[in-house]
């Protein structure tokens, strides 16, 4: 399927589509929080859908308006793309898992809670995954800051355009 | 015998004229669960990756993969650094195909601010894409027979992977990490000479292919370590996000330079070798023959190559992606290497998801391994190949 019917039948077959848009050909759909496994279910199932490939999840830090979570997968069989979006309050950044509908998303939704601590209800094994067992804080939010330049200025040159020749 | 064909309780042909009688000890018995952690020094980890393993005699119950060991946060740093610093950075997580991932980055960055690359910077960035390739595949080649016991194809690896880092090290005066691609093309031309030695080492390579032919792919003792170990259906991979050589050898011809080619991929002619039954062997196979497909690929380019500048002739003089987002995925060496960009206007980006093969190639694992005896743990580690920096990024 082209990217706008990608867009077309998402909206229609799921009835949850809160926004979407294609850029670059890239298709994205907005979905409420409570639609997240049931939208991601129906596009696992749906034979013209047919996404059997979950590449990747993650979140994106909005600052006031909470965070972003992306999930993008692929269709093997149908050789096409879509990132399915939710936001999530900042307060209480809580989403159901979706461990059960793809393996994969295990370590995913594993990762993106400890790096965003987005608290992803009725995963199976919610521990660190790449940060040590005491570490303190959720790295990829952006109040959490970079403290090395913090304390320091970036000491080389910043910009090619800012050399004088 | 292969080790997964352990003798039954009953008797076994003997010599002449007298059987042996085998009583599996443990059948009434009941046995104690053992926990063995493996790693993360060892050698067949390839960096450091720690696997916990229940056992239960010599067969694994669970393996639980400990990673994290080099996590050096490259999504935090990548925020505090500009475009032409991320393309440096992006180089190191996965140390043995650095321009393959410092492709993605350039690739990301130019469709947002739509910057058109010129001809033949593409064609040269797929040469080394191919030539990277190569130098990856060789080390598993390798390190996969090391593993098993056979000190030879190491060193042959080696030999030969000296020579490509030698020919890319003409063009990038670096050898592993090579920060060649910028925003817009390369950083400079291939110098003069770069193709004529890139003619030889492609005929040279395709003749020492038949070496390791003979050693690994016709060896009787390689076979019996592998041939039906560790099976990995070709859905079960697809749901952990499994992709490249290992998809492949289980029967999914998923290649985006097939499927959604970027830079001249569709311009050029090569197939994506397949397995069958998606074990340890197939695995191993599928990464022999790209190297063959990629040597293809290489004296395509080699013919193909057309003149002009490397880069366009306007850039910007600030690189400012406008805000937006963009995912651009690339065929690298073990799989799906692919960037999540997300700008807002900045000189840097406000959120660079990097999505690894490696990671969802480990997050497999557990599957692999169930049930496996424990001397065939190295046979299936070793199959699947994943470069530690890669995981942990």
């Amino acid at each position: 399927m082209t990217p706008d019917e990608i867009e077309a039948h998402i909206t229609e077959a799921t009835g949850a589509v809160e926004r979407s848009d294609v850029v670059h050909g890239e298709v994205s759909v907005w979905v409420p929080n409570d639609k997240w496994v049931e939208v991601a279910t129906h596009l696992r199932d749906c034979g013209r859908c047919h996404f059997d490939l979950p590449t990747f999840l993650t979140a994106v830090d909005l600052e006031e308006q909470g965070f972003e979570v992306v999930l993008h997968m692929y269709s093997v069989r149908r050789q096409h793309h879509v990132n399915v979006k939710t936001q999530v309050a900042r307060d209480e950044p809580r989403l159901p898992t979706l461990s059960g509908v793809w393996n994969g998303m295990n370590w995913c939704e594993r990762e993106t809670w400890e790096l965003f601590g987005i608290d992803f209800t009725g995963h199976p094994n919610q521990v660190k995954l790449l940060l040590p067992v005491e570490f303190e804080g959720f790295p990829l939010r952006k109040d959490f800051l970079l403290m090395t330049r913090e304390a320091k200025e970036w000491p080389g040159l910043k910009e090619p355009a800012e050399v004088e020749h | 015998m292969a080790v997964t064909e352990l003798p039954t309780a009953g008797m076994l042909p003997g010599g002449p004229g007298e059987g042996v009688q085998v009583v599996i000890a443990g059948e009434e018995l009941p046995t104690q669960e053992m926990t063995l952690s493996i790693g993360p020094q060892h050698p067949s980890t390839h960096g450091v990756l720690r696997v916990v393993l229940t056992l239960d005699g010599e067969r694994i119950d669970t393996a639980t993969p400990v990673i994290g060991y080099m996590h050096r946060a490259f999504d935090k740093l990548s925020e505090a650094r500009d475009y032409r610093q991320i393309i440096a950075l992006s180089n190191r997580h996965d140390w043995l195909s650095a321009f393959g991932n410092e492709l993605g980055v350039a690739l990301a960055t130019e469709r947002l601010m739509g910057i058109e690359v010129p001809e033949r910077a593409q064609w040269i960035r797929m040469l080394m894409a191919e030539w990277n390739r190569v130098l990856n595949h060789l080390m598993f080649l390798g390190s996969f027979g090391l593993e098993l016991g056979a000190m030879t194809p190491m060193f042959y690896a080696f030999r030969e992977r000296e020579d490509i880092q030698t020919l890319m090290e003409m063009a990038t005066g670096a050898r592993m990490h090579f920060t060649y691609c910028r925003v817009g093309g390369l950083k400079e031309d291939l110098p003069k000479g770069f193709l004529q030695y890139s003619e030889v080492l492609v005929k040279r390579i395709r003749h020492r292919l038949l070496d390791y032919e003979g050693l690994l792919l016709g060896n009787e003792i390689f076979k019996k370590r592998t041939v039906g170990i560790g099976v990995l259906p070709g859905e079960v991979a697809k749901s952990y996000g499994v992709t490249g050589p290992i998809l492949h050898a289980s029967g999914v011809a998923e290649d985006s330079r097939k499927t959604e080619p970027y830079l001249k991929y569709s311009e050029v002619d090569f197939d994506v070798p397949v397995g069958n039954h998606g074990d340890s062997f197939d695995r191993f196979n599928v990464l022999f023959h790209r190297i063959e497909q990629s040597l293809k690929i290489i004296e395509q380019v080699h013919a193909k190559l057309p003149a002009g500048p490397i880069m366009p002739g306007k850039m910007p003089k600030y690189l400012k992606p406008p805000e937006g987002w963009t995912y651009v995925r690339t065929e690298n060496s073990l799989g799906e290497t692919g960037y999540y960009l997300v700008s807002r206007g900045d000189t840097k980006p406000w959120r660079l998801k990097m999505r690894t093969p490696s990671f969802h190639n480990v997050s497999m694992i557990p599957y692999l391994l169930k049930g496996v005896l424990l001397p065939d743990l190295i046979a299936v580690l070793g199959s699947v190949f994943f470069v530690v920096g890669d995981v942990d990024r």
